[in-house]
């Protein structure tokens, strides 16, 4: 979607058209999923604050002005919303379940031994996934929301030191020394892994 | 390649697509967080499953569709607030509109005066007048008011060398001026006739 093409869509959507949204869903939903699910770390988590972000929009695009930096706008919406979830969740405590996972991303269904489980091509992906979560929770929170807006919001270090209220260059530096550890985290993990 | 928070600074312009030049230490960065960006490319994404985004679209057409009927809920108690708020003023100025007093029964009932010409044939009213008497002594009068009023602005009373008495002050200004005596005395009579041409 080029950028006369995504002006156009908003503006369409913001009036209330179905199939723009729908347009601007397709393009914009799978990374802001995975933005919260590595964000909050759970698949159902990821899948509420979607949900929840599309109704946010309901109300919001409307009042959108367009100055051709929309992804910057909507990941920073995004970012409001994971900080509310993660202070929520501080302040209340979650009810135990067997089919979701907890918050390092380890399902209480992993403490049943492997011969009851279902072992198939799903859980070594599963695995390295669950190895990323673990090096991104090493991260302090800022370091990891930068990380995460450079990479699916695909925002410029301007942007993110904009929306961080921090100098350009302590912007990329934090993002460089995060992703060195992450890096570092990664490659100690998968060698250490069976 | 330690570099500081200046060049820190240079090196984001750049990957931001600033021209900025950049020596060996910084270039070094720039191919380090490069690498690091490749390498999480494909780890960090993740696809959503496929009922995710339908489920969200769903959301969001239920919310629409929720606001929708609450405005037009909000519509309707508004129209029918309206409608019940006419009503209440509609009798209350019906309550409160001025009537006709009504008479005690014990009265009896007034009785217009009747219309010459219409309730009564003029002929009638004229046969009354003149059985009066007034008729014509009223005509009279009128006529000698009208006469001395007629007179009085034609011939003043100083054309005569005497004040009327009768006669009103706001009249005088509008009279014609009095011709003064000693002309009135050389104009000839209407009975003398005079031949214009040997008065030439």
């Amino acid at each position: 979607m080029n950028t006369e093409q995504l002006r156009e869509t908003i503006a369409q959507a913001g009036a209330g058209d179905a199939r723009a949204y729908q347009r601007l869903l397709a393009g914009f939903g799978p990374r802001l999923y995975g933005y919260f699910y590595r964000a909050t770390g759970r698949h159902h988590d990821a899948e509420d604050l979607l949900g929840e972000l599309t109704l946010r929009l309901v109300r919001t695009l409307p009042m959108y002005r367009d100055q051709g930096r929309f992804e910057p706008w909507l990941f920073r919406i995004a970012a409001n919303m994971v900080r509310d979830r993660i202070r929520r969740k501080k302040t209340r405590p979650q009810p135990a379940s067997l089919s979701v996972e907890d918050e390092q991303g380890h399902s209480p269904s992993e403490g049943i031994p492997a011969r009851m489980r279902d072992v198939d091509a799903g859980v070594l992906a599963q695995e390295a996934s669950a190895r990323l979560e673990d090096a991104l929770q090493s991260l302090d929170e800022t370091t990891r929301q930068m990380i995460l807006m450079r990479h699916f919001g695909e925002m410029s270090f301007k942007d993110i030191a904009d929306m961080f209220q921090c100098p350009l260059g302590t912007a990329l530096a934090k993002v460089h020394r995060g992703m060195q550890r992450l890096r570092e985290e990664l490659e100690d993990r998968e060698g250490t892994s069976p | 390649m330690n570099v500081n928070e200046q060049q820190y600074e240079r090196i984001a312009r750049y990957l931001d697509g600033e021209d900025v030049s950049l020596n060996t230490d910084e270039r070094a960065v720039v191919e380090d967080i490069r690498r690091s960006e490749a390498m999480l490319r494909d780890r960090l994404d993740v696809t959503p499953p496929d009922h995710v985004l339908q489920r969200a679209l769903r959301r969001r057409q239920t919310k629409i569709l929720l606001r929708s009927r609450w405005k037009l809920r909000f519509t309707l108690a508004g129209a029918t607030v309206a409608a019940a708020a006419a009503v209440v003023l509609l009798a209350v100025s019906l309550l409160l509109r001025p009537t006709a007093p009504q008479l005690p029964d014990n009265l009896a009932e007034p009785i217009a005066a009747p219309r010459p010409g219409v309730d009564v044939p003029f002929s009638d009213v004229m046969a009354s007048m003149e059985a009066d008497g007034d008729f014509d002594q009223d005509i009279d009068q009128l006529m000698e008011e009208f006469e001395r009023d007629a007179f009085g602005i034609a011939v003043t009373p100083e054309m005569f060398g005497n004040d009327d008495p009768d006669h009103r002050p706001g009249v005088r200004e509008n009279r014609i001026q009095p011709v003064p005596k000693e002309d009135v005395r050389n104009v000839p009579h209407e009975s003398e006739s005079v031949d214009p041409i040997e008065a030439y």
